[in-house]
């Protein structure tokens, strides 16, 4: 039961976090466009 | 009762945190209740020495030496770490590049994030390590985006979905686990996922089904240990996060993940009876050792060019565990400790050299020697360390691990030394032009706080020279649990 609980937390608690990710990438790039992240690469 | 205060200070402390004004005593209060959870850890550690192996909450929590040993380990660092950040974030807050606000939900994070690695190293339940091992991982994606900068969200949005993809491979392989050993241990009583349980009965286990979920788990923990070709989320999480947070992150979720995977290898190892799953160990660690060791010579940034490093000593450490054998997993388990203590000292003082001279960027930093002495020769004695100069600890535990493997495995050593070669020369030529030459540079408004480092590389140095005869045997019970 405990597992069971555990892993719905977990999962709440991970689309809440991609909830505000999506909220921050808006605010940041002024789009959803994932292309925007592709900055970071090894040179 | 100590459990229940090693896995509850933190999780009340994080409520608190997360309703006191960061404007007051915020930082006090996240050292305090780290010194708490760490005093009560060296009471768990007390316990365990003095009793032995402890089962408690209906089996559902275990201590043994190896996870005993981890768990006083994770306190400290979390500790030190909390020392450290109050100046550090005290400096980022004046540069503004962080707000009072964000400053709280760092505090609180900080706290959830121990609890669920703690949780994670106490449980006897493999369902509830991988609830600890997701909640860690959650609770670190907004503190690495914690400066809300563009790159910093994208370095937090690889990480997430990398590590939830990661964990879900992990969360199958569990439930292949529960599938094996419900079929020996039956419904009743629950205890099929219970570690105990399953290590008991481990010969019986259906070794096809367990080499199986052997894969996945390895996969998934595996992502979040940085093992390579899985490590991409790595560098950049560490690059674009707070100092502190690589930290905790490279110091200790890194051992932790390793922590899972070393569970499991024991038993899957006891049923299949085979060499596979030390093959597979052996097989990722060597080539993130490798791997690791050139990829440091490309790197411009200071801390990516440290997260290649732990990808290196990650490597390293999980080469050895799947040679297995009492020498060296006594290495391993050493170079462990020594690791999580010299990466996190390096990250202390590798964070003030950034913020002294404002860039994170190697070329940009020059002459902390003289610009500020304390965190040029932090810097410099901490590569050391890491790079395994003879006094230090890591010299020792990467002496047995080359050791045992010339002895067992003569095909690994060219790769290992050629690794530890490259990894040497890349780093230190890096670190030279960092800390000597000229700069000129306004000092820091608050005063770094450094005892960390150097408590942190007096321990390894210690560790190096003169191991107590404690620590030692302490050692060699755990590596003899992990099957030596």
């Amino acid at each position: 039961m405990v597992i069971e609980l555990g892993i719905a937390l977990d999962l709440l608690v991970g689309f809440f976090i991609l909830g505000i990710f999506f909220f921050q990438i808006r605010e940041q790039f002024d789009s959803l466009d994932l292309s925007h992240l592709e900055a970071l690469k090894e040179e | 009762m100590e459990i229940l205060f090693i896995l509850g200070l933190p999780l009340l402390g994080a409520l608190a945190l997360a309703f006191v004004s960061p404007r007051r005593f915020a930082a006090e209060i996240n050292i305090g209740i780290s010194l708490a959870t760490l005093i009560s850890a060296a009471l768990l550690v007390l316990r365990v020495i003095r009793h032995g192996d402890m089962l408690d909450w209906r089996e559902q929590f275990f201590v043994d030496s190896f996870n005993a040993f981890l768990v006083a380990l994770t306190a400290f660092v979390g500790f030190t770490t909390a020392v450290f950040s109050r100046p550090y974030m005290r400096v980022e807050v004046q540069h503004g590049r962080i707000s009072p606000g964000r400053l709280r939900l760092y505090h609180s994070l900080y706290q959830v994030f121990m609890a669920a690695m703690l949780l994670a190293l106490l449980t006897n339940n493999m369902g509830l390590l991988w609830v600890a091992m997701e909640a860690a991982t959650l609770s670190t994606v907004l503190l690495v985006s914690l400066y809300r900068s563009r790159a910093s969200l994208e370095a937090a949005w690889k990480y997430f979905i990398l590590c939830g993809v990661g964990i879900a491979q992990a969360l199958f392989g569990t439930i292949l686990l529960y599938f094996a050993a419900e079929q020996t241990l039956g419904r009743e009583g629950m205890t099929a996922l219970l570690w105990t349980h399953l290590n008991a009965v481990k010969g019986h286990l259906e070794p096809r089904v367990l080499g199986l979920a052997f894969v996945f788990l390895l996969i998934g923990y595996g992502t979040k240990a940085g093992l390579a070709p899985l490590h991409n989320w790595l560098p950049d999480a560490y690059a674009e996060g707070p100092s502190p947070v690589l930290a905790v992150l490279s110091g200790l979720l890194l051992n932790v993940a390793l922590y899972a995977v070393v569970r499991c290898k024991v038993l899957v190892e006891g049923s299949i009876g085979n060499y596979f799953p030390a093959r597979m160990l052996m097989g990722f660690g060597l080539l993130s050792t490798v791997l690791g060791a050139l990829f440091i010579w490309r790197q411009r940034d200071i801390k990516r060019l440290f997260a290649y490093s732990s990808i290196e000593h990650m490597g390293l450490i999980t080469f050895a565990f799947g040679m297995g054998g009492p020498v060296a997993n006594f290495a391993a388990l050493l170079h462990m400790t020594v690791h999580s203590l010299t990466k996190s000292a390096i990250f202390f003082a590798a964070g003030h050299a950034s913020q002294t001279t404002g860039t994170q960027r190697m070329d940009g930093i020059r002459g902390l020697v003289s610009l500020c002495p304390t965190v040029g020769w932090g810097l410099i004695l901490g590569s050391l360390a890491i790079l395994g100069v003879p006094p230090f600890g890591v010299f020792a535990s990467e002496f047995l691990i080359l050791t045992s493997a010339m002895r067992d495995h003569p095909w690994a050593t060219p790769f290992l030394i050629v690794a530890l070669g490259v990894a040497f020369a890349g780093i230190f030529s890096k670190v030279q032009p960092m800390a000597f030459g000229e700069n000129e540079a306004p000092p820091l408004a608050h005063s770094p706080a450094l005892v960390p480092v150097f408590i942190h590389l007096a321990l390894v140095l210690t560790l190096g020279f003169y191991m107590p005869f404690a620590v030692s045997e302490w050692f060699r019970a755990a590596a003899k649990l992990i099957g030596g």
